[in-house]
């Protein structure tokens, strides 16, 4: 029998301290720039009934949740998405005067997909809801936020591609296609399989310009020339809106000043029953993958009782993990004091007040002398060593500057004085600085030293 | 520039395809020499071409490893991969077929516990069960599937038949056709869209070649 415990499953992974600094730090400025937008954090179950999930055109598939029991029999499954559970709660708990609502999430998301490669089951999503606006300038607005988030992540070779799909609807609406055959197509043209398309468009009965679209569509995508080859003589109603609507996201777009990384994808046509008006996907090199996708999902918000105009978006964190990995993680390097047998107390109270300024600190735990310690130090990120006697000397050595100070623990955290001083503070943060401190709280000192530089 | 990578299927159709990306202008001369090299590279139009099994190439293309694939659409039905299917090159022409001993013809469809051995699993289970309505029991072999039928592993086979000669030689024929395959031009959806000027002007130039 294999022994699985030192093994983690299919498609799920730790993430150790140098990745994990920097993803949390592209998770944080991803937030900033959400809620530099006027949206609001907030946080969903982890799990949920599945019928929350499960609901008419949901966008993942049941064979792609992870599904359990409640002690009922009820069916619970984990957070495929963020969106479901963010209508479900905007729909039940919040007042509906209150549109339009801005949310932003980031957690995990767990779905069961074939982990033969770089496919996950659990990763992390990044995203924001505007909900309760048919309006294309929500539509730009969502769009713009996700990409202004990717460039502050450090992107800038990007591309976003917008499409429409009730474009599409209204061209199969008028081609009188059967909801088989339209799947059948759509297939076909988000996969651009033009041989595909024509074995279907050639039984067609339809208006030629009408037909010739059908065809092109997967090759119209480009810049703003893709609205003039798509306005063609007969176009219904729906098929009209929808191009004016693109055109206005897009014209909005490039008022943002993101006339650069967008562009017009007419055929992208994923998950239409999910999507009901403008969809996007943001690409850029380095990943196979959408770094981000979204779009607009008016029939949801309906499915919880509160019909609403939505448009959403969420960036996939790990794919900017993989884009950005050769990225310099630049740790803040810690300090480490060794205290001298009994001369714990004093040290315990120089990292206290070294921390409250914003500094790294580290007890050296290793059990071995000095000696040790500063071989370990070596080992590590560590700038400069504190060395605690019993009767309250301190041997500072900065390896940053390569110099050994001697004071005396009082002196260094300022209690020796009654009055305000300057004081060279080597706390090992690498920088060098002087603090003002008022003296005389037992385990405080106010100081601007701005080590959390 | 960046180079585009192009995975090709090991074999018949990566010279094939080579032929075509020197019809239009690529230098391919290193593969001609005999080489176990995997990778080769044309420095002038910044072209990596790596040779792949046939199957791995949706896999390298979807990931992005390779921008460009060239593969038979028998690969593709069976893998569904998520890429662009841009043109059918046309060559490799061959078809999709369910193949049994010929007096089973025309009773598949009353047949109940259909037993049906495959390399293509799921383009025979697609077949039967999503076209057709028919349940079955697929059986996955890895080659030499002709054999199935005639030691009783299963009634039919669903294989690739290019002459037919395999399948008369061992007693059996075609008793239904799945559908025509033949060589395609896979791209990958994010180098479509950063590399777009290059892959269309392939695209285009391997059109104009194939209409010739």
């Amino acid at each position: 029998m294999s022994n699985w415990k030192l093994h983690t499953p299919n498609g799920v992974n730790d993430i150790l301290p140098s990745e994990c600094a920097v993803k949390k730090e592209i998770e944080s400025t991803i937030w900033s720039v959400f809620s530099s937008f006027g949206y609001k954090e907030v946080e969903t179950p982890t799990f949920e009934y599945y019928d929350c999930y499960a609901g008419l055109g949901g966008q993942i598939s049941q064979e792609h949740m992870f599904k359990f029991f409640d002690e009922q029999g009820r069916i619970l499954a984990l957070r495929p998405d963020f969106t479901t559970s963010i209508a479900r709660m905007a729909s039940t708990k919040v007042d509906d005067a209150a549109a339009p609502l801005r949310y932003l999430y980031t957690g995990n998301v767990y779905r069961v997909e074939q982990t033969q490669g770089a496919r996950q089951r659990e990763f992390t999503q990044s995203g924001i809801e505007l909900i309760g606006s048919y309006l294309p300038a929500a539509d730009a607005e969502v769009i713009a936020a996700a990409m202004e988030a990717i460039m502050a992540v450090g992107i800038e070779d990007f591309s976003m591609e917008i499409g429409q799909i009730a474009f599409f609807n209204g061209l199969v609406e008028q081609a009188g296609l059967d909801g088989k055959s339209i799947e059948k197509l759509r297939e076909r043209i988000d996969s651009k399989d033009s041989v595909g398309i024509k074995t279907i468009t050639d039984k067609l009965d339809i208006d030629e310009s009408i037909k010739n679209l059908i065809i092109d569509l997967p090759y119209l995508f480009g810049g703003a020339e893709v609205f003039e080859k798509a306005y063609v003589d007969g176009l219904n109603e729906t098929s009209k809106i929808a191009l004016d609507n693109l055109k206005r996201i897009y014209e909005l777009l490039c008022l943002y000043g993101f006339e650069k990384y967008v562009s017009i994808d007419l055929g992208m046509l994923e998950s239409i029953d999910y999507y009901t008006g403008s969809i996007f996907k943001c690409y850029t090199h380095g990943v196979g993958f959408p770094i981000c996708a979204g779009g607009r999902y008016d029939n949801l918000m309906g499915q919880f009782g509160s019909p609403k105009g939505a448009v959403g978006a969420a960036i996939g964190i790990n794919r900017i993990l993989s884009v950005l990995s050769d990225k310099e993680n630049h740790d803040i390097s810690a300090s480490l004091i060794f205290a001298e047998h009994n001369a714990e107390g004093i040290g315990y109270d120089i990292a206290y007040n070294l921390r409250v300024n914003g500094c790294l600190v580290e007890m050296y735990i290793g059990g071995g002398d000095y000696s040790d310690a500063v071989e370990y130090a070596k080992s590590r990120d560590i700038g400069a060593m504190l060395r605690v006697f019993p009767d309250g000397k301190l041997i500072i050595d900065d390896f940053t500057k390569h110099e050994t100070t001697e004071t005396t623990a009082n002196e260094f955290l300022g209690y020796y004085d009654d009055d305000m001083m300057f004081e060279h503070n080597d706390c090992g943060c690498g920088h060098d600085h002087e603090q003002v401190h008022d003296h005389g709280h037992e385990h405080h000192h106010d100081c601007d030293c701005g080590c959390e530089d | 520039m960046r180079y585009l990578t192009v995975a090709l299927a090991k074999g018949r159709l990566a010279e094939l395809a080579m032929e075509l990306f020197i019809s239009i202008g690529m230098d391919c001369s290193e593969m001609k020499e005999k080489t176990r090299k995997l990778i080769f590279t044309d420095e002038v139009n910044k072209m990596k071409f790596i040779l792949v099994k046939a199957s791995d190439v949706p896999t390298y293309v979807e990931y992005g490893a390779a921008d460009i694939g060239i593969v038979g659409k028998d690969t593709l039905l069976e893998d569904n991969r998520n890429l662009y299917e841009m043109i059918d090159l046309g060559f490799g022409k061959c078809k999709m077929a369910v193949c049994g001993p010929v007096e089973l013809k025309g009773k598949l469809d009353t047949m109940t516990n259909l037993r049906v051995a495959s390399k293509y699993p799921h383009i025979a289970l697609k077949y039967f069960q999503d076209d057709k309505g028919q349940t079955i029991e697929i059986i996955k072999l890895n080659g030499s599937v002709e054999l199935a039928p005639l030691v009783g592993l299963s009634d039919v086979i669903v294989d690739i038949v290019e002459t037919g000669k395999t399948l008369k030689e061992n007693g059996l024929d075609v008793l239904e056709d799945v559908c025509p395959l033949s060589a395609r031009f896979v791209v990958n959806k994010v180098s479509m869209k950063m590399e777009k000027e290059r892959i269309m002007n392939i695209v285009q130039k391997f059109k104009e070649q194939i209409e010739k």
